[in-house]
């Protein structure tokens, strides 16, 4: 399969090198209730040194397509699409030739730091194990090595450290081993799956601190998957919001972040606790749960939760183009919609909001608000 | 020992050290992850760790109640899946038929000597006939049932006494589980079969008695195994959130933890049964079981050996066949009963 | 390691000294030393049986028969008379049939662990195949086989394989303790060995293949992967390496077991070793050699799992905390 990557228009983002080139990647796993589709067409380049933030609740895919990348998923996945590492496809590989990639072009972080270490090995062992897998290097050197990555990723007392177990580090600590081995080789993309998820808040500084080296050091570009949007912010150039398998809304951070055209964008970014919000406003959450990617009904998945929904959202699913008046692309019917004023205010926590109407039309009761009228909100709606 | 003992349970600590965090969690393959609310009607989770299937509302947002209910449909449907263990409860059906039904209908008795003298297989004497003229159909009828009587009875007494002792050693915890614990280690230090032996001997004129030897013997696999649920089950969140709820000590031992541990107590019992036969059946053997005039199908591999040797196959195949039969099913049973209770179980058909 | 080393052994022995305790009052209970005395024919009269007891030290309590035995045992290292004539002196019997049940359990043991490792590596990484499935269906077939119907079973294909083959498949134990030379040796060794590492190989392999499925789903293994180490690397050093800690654990616990299961394999074949001895002694009711054998026996099941603690704290890095 040697084909040119059709280009994925991505605006406003200097031209540079594209490392990463995937397209309508598509993963099926078979079950005793049908076939899931966890991933349903995900398109998206990496270029070389920008942080890639992938969002998404749990069940929405992202995940999973990483694993595609990488060729970690079980032997019953069904993938199809393209993945190319610098014009490589990776998809199709044998095992052997994915172990030339692995960890030398391409490294992956997981998830859990807990589990993620083999507990019977010393930290430095597996570190040189690393080092030496794609180096023909002494031992030596690869300790002098691994003694090195330890402290970039901020170990202290590395010399000491590099001969205990996993089992005697704090789990922040892991996962800096966990990123210092991803790096250990100079990778050109480095593949983050969640590496904050399973810790605490303040550990997680740390932790994307020791990215934040980890990519300095190596100037490998990132994906950065989470489900946590605070995190994406600190770190992305751009960010591809995921819902049901496939990319919902997908640009540079800021015109996301202020500018959302996708219903559910709105909705994860008004569920967000923000330091500027005043207390009496509740989060709102988004209603309803994620639906089950087994047997999709037409149309857009995100249609049984949408504020904005009309019949056409529940006939057809909405192709990801560009957005009205934004820099960014968007899989939404009604993206023009949310152009207007009053875009962040779509779930109302009035339950009954009249689905269709403008945000401005639903008797916007929000419970709580004092008697003293808030001050317009950002985005310049009327409260 | 383990010539007779059932799997080796991995559940069975080594000395005193909790193998708690060993690569992946021993349990897992062999009693499955108790702990997890089996309420989610699909269960295709990738290695990956993700969930693929978010599904609707989880069913533990529901009434206690409700929730118990679907838990034993959903384990019957999954052991009708089981094609092997199905089989197996049919033709185990059909064996006890044989041994309780075939003596009230077969015209011969195990006693009865006839003029047929080591006749072979016939349709007279469908299982042949030993050197007295016995007909060995009725024997193996009648050591068949004997065996069953025994297996079963030490099976019951061993479940139910090592399942009520491991439970309140787990309940309790502290000084008490740790002496009950000591004990049963000190149990473990002798070989059943040889105590099975020694004390067989002056028993074994009574069946009733030689069974609660045994059960006295085999107790312990229960006990350990009970005692590691009920600790584990008694750490899990949902006990503390149900005691947040406000429920009282019974609803918490009725509702979540007897629930959670029947599955294994009924996995148990079948593998038990299975050990109580062969070891019935070898000790019978050897002379330190059954005695004469009861017959088992170990005794009457006794007399069936020479009677091999000589030509006379059918004394010594028919009774074995029928203890491997015993074993056989109720370990497929016991194996199809073990699946349906695993909630965690991923069976994605490539 | 070396303090966790010496807390083990200190737990140890109370443990020794009550399971010799255990034993003892089992053999009391169970076996009366004068049985086949008393049922001579004609029965002996009561003076006789009293003057019997009293040679025997029987007329004392319960617990100073104990002490008397335990104290015999350790400051002299004598199991004490036999009632099987004074010609069979304990002590020189288990001395020469130790050697005999040992090397039966050694080549059991051997063979059955290989198996089992192979076979249980094999079915994990071929979870849910055809392979997978008929390896354990005959798992379970061995688990459910009565041990010594199977091992007259061998007994009579031997002799016709002896018969059609001209091959020298022994079906009973050395006459006399003559072993021969290593051929001979083997033409022993193999029916008992089949017979008794059969059920050892079906629980082992199943638990491997436990272990194995539990590694190769784990989190590190997917690690492995991704550092881009070779299949084989991940698969041995970090798979197999780690799915052995338990197995390695199991199978030092199982040995004791084994080793009391060599009664039933012993009888069948012949054999002079421990296990015929203890039958031996509970037809005669010798309560001495009954009691020797236990003895051994319970200080082998503590003394191994002393061991398998220690093993795995040596294996696995976590333990070595606790």
């Amino acid at each position: 399969m040697s084909h040119e990557p059709v280009p994925v228009p991505s605006l406003g983002v200097p031209a540079q090198e594209v490392v990463l080139a995937v397209r309508d990647l598509t993963v099926t796993f078979p079950s005793d209730a049908g076939p899931v589709q966890a991933v349903r067409g995900v398109s998206y380049d990496l270029r070389s040194g920008e942080v890639l933030g992938i969002v998404g609740e749990s069940g929405s895919g992202k995940s999973v397509s990483s694993m595609a990348v990488m060729g970690l998923l079980p032997k019953t996945a069904r993938i199809a699409g393209s993945v190319r590492f610098k014009d490589r496809e990776l998809l199709g590989l044998t095992e052997k030739q994915m172990t030339d990639v692995r960890g030398k072009k391409i490294a992956m972080i997981f998830q859990d730091p807990m589990t993620s270490l083999n507990p019977v090995y010393k930290i430095g062992w597996q570190l040189s194990e690393a080092v030496l897998a794609h180096n023909d290097v002494s031992k030596e050197v690869a300790r002098k090595r691994a003694l090195e990555l330890l402290e970039i990723v901020g170990i202290p007392s590395p010399d000491k450290r590099i001969d205990q177990y996993p089992h005697e580090f704090s789990g922040g600590m892991r996962q800096r081993v966990v990123i210092a081995i991803a790096m250990a080789n100079d990778p050109d993309v480095i593949i983050a799956d969640e590496p904050t998820t399973a810790l605490d808040v303040t550990v997680q500084a740390q932790v994307l601190e020791a990215l934040r080296a980890a990519q300095q050091e190596t100037g490998a570009a990132m994906v950065l998957i989470t489900h946590d949007l605070g995190v994406v912010a600190g770190q992305a150039d751009r960010v591809l919001v995921m819902y049901a398998g496939k990319p919902v809304e997908t640009g540079p951070i800021d015109g996301i972040y202020h500018h959302p055209r996708m219903p559910y964008t709105v909705g994860l970014l008004g569920s967000l606790p923000r330091l500027d919000q005043r207390s009496q406003e509740k989060l709102t959450p988004i209603p309803g749960t994620p639906p089950s990617v087994v047997n999709l009904p037409p149309g857009c998945p995100f249609a049984p939760r949408c504020p904005l929904r009309t019949d056409i959202c529940l006939q057809s699913e909405p192709a990801l183009l560009p957005a009205l008046g934004a820099d960014h692309e968007a899989a939404c019917h009604h993206s023009d919609v949310l152009a207007h004023e009053g875009a962040m205010d779509i779930f109302s926590t009035d339950p009954n909001a009249v689905p269709g109407e403008g945000p401005d039309a639903a008797p916007n009761a929000v419970p709580g608000e004092g008697p003293d009228a808030a001050p317009p909100n950002e985005n310049g709606a009327a409260q | 020992m383990t010539e007779n003992l059932p799997p080796r349970d991995p559940n069975d600590e080594p000395g005193e050290v909790d193998l708690g965090p060993t690569p992946g969690g021993r349990n897992a393959e062999f009693l499955g992850e108790q702990g997890q609310q089996p309420g989610l009607a699909i269960d295709a989770v990738t290695p990956g760790g993700e969930d693929v299937l978010g599904g609707g509302p989880e069913p533990s947002d529901r009434e206690f109640g409700v929730q118990a209910r679907n838990q034993w449909q959903l384990v019957l449907r999954r052991f009708r899946q089981h094609k092997l263990a199905l089989v197996s409860l049919v033709v185990l059906f059909l064996v006890f038929v044989f041994a309780f039904l075939g003596p009230v209908l077969w015209h011969y008795g195990p006693n009865d000597f006839t003029d047929d003298f080591s006749v072979a297989p016939s349709l007279k004497h469908p299982f042949g006939t030993d050197s007295n003229g016995a007909d060995h159909m009725a024997q193996v009828m009648a050591g068949t049932q004997l065996s069953l009587k025994i297996a079963f009875v030490v099976a019951i007494g061993a479940s139910v006494f090592g399942s009520i002792y491991g439970a309140v050693s787990g309940f309790y915890r502290g000084a008490t589980d740790s002496l009950m614990m000591r004990l049963v280690d000190l149990f473990l230090t002798i070989p059943a079969l040889a105590v099975g032996a020694l004390l067989g001997k002056k028993f074994g004129n009574n069946w009733e008695l030689l069974a609660l030897v045994l059960a006295g013997l085999l107790w312990t696999g229960s006990a350990r195994v009970v005692r590691g649920q009920v600790l584990s089950v008694r750490e899990k969140e949902y006990i503390e959130a149900a005691r947040a709820l406000g429920a009282t000590d019974r609803r918490i031992i009725f509702r979540h933890i007897l629930p959670n541990v029947a599955g294994p107590i009924i996995v148990l019992f079948t593998l038990l049964v299975a050990t109580a036969v062969l070891t019935e059946t070898a000790l019978s053997y050897l002379g330190f079981g059954v005695q004469f005039p009861d017959i088992s199908l170990g005794s009457l591999i006794t007399s069936g050996e020479t009677a091999a040797t000589g030509g006379r196959g059918w004394l010594f195949y028919f009774p074995g066949l029928f203890i491997i039969l015993i074993a056989l099913t109720v370990n497929f049973i016991g194996d199809g009963l073990r699946d349906a209770l695993d909630p965690t179980q991923t069976k994605v058909r490539a | 390691m070396l303090a966790f080393t010496i807390r083990r052994i200190l737990v140890s022995i109370p443990i020794l000294i009550l399971s010799t305790f255990l034993v003892f009052l089992l053999v009391a209970w169970g076996a009366d030393p004068l049985g086949d005395f008393k049922s001579k024919n004609p029965p002996p009269s009561a003076s006789e049986v009293a003057a019997r007891e009293h040679a025997l030290g029987l007329d004392h309590g319960l617990l100073v028969q104990y002490w008397n035995w335990i104290r015999n045992l350790v400051v002299h290292g004598n199991f004490g008379p036999s009632v099987q004539g004074a010609a069979f002196d304990i002590n020189a019997e288990l001395g020469r049939r130790v050697w005999v049940t040992f090397r039966l359990v050694i080549c059991a043991i051997i063979i059955a662990l290989i198996l089992a490792v192979i076979v249980g590596v094999i079915t994990a990484v071929k979870q849910y195949s055809v392979t997978d499935y008929v390896a354990t269906l005959i798992g379970f077939f061995f688990l459910s086989l009565p041990v010594f119907w199977f091992a007259i079973l061998l007994k009579i294909w031997a002799t016709d394989i002896n018969n059609a083959t001209g091959t020298n498949i022994k079906t009973l134990g050395p006459p006399g303790g003559e072993w021969g030379g290593i051929g001979s040796w083997a033409g022993y060794l193999v029916l008992p060995t089949i017979t008794l590492a059969l059920v050892s190989y079906a629980t082992w392999a199943r638990f491997q293949r436990a272990s194995m499925l539990d590694v190769l789903n784990s989190d590190y293994m997917r690690l492995a992967r991704a550092k881009g180490l070779t299949p084989r690397r991940v698969m041995v050093r970090h798979g197999l390496r780690t799915a052995l800690i338990p197995m390695t654990t199991q199978v030092t616990l199982d040995v004791a077991a084994i080793m009391g299961g060599t009664v039933i394999t012993e009888q069948i074949f012949q054999w002079q070793g421990l296990g015929t001895m203890f039958l031996n002694g509970i037809r005669t009711q010798d309560t001495n050699a009954v009691l020797a054998w236990l003895l051994i026996a319970a200080a082998l099941v503590i003394v191994f799992n002393l061991i398998a603690d220690i093993l795995y704290a040596v294996l696995d890095p976590r333990i070595r905390l606790a």
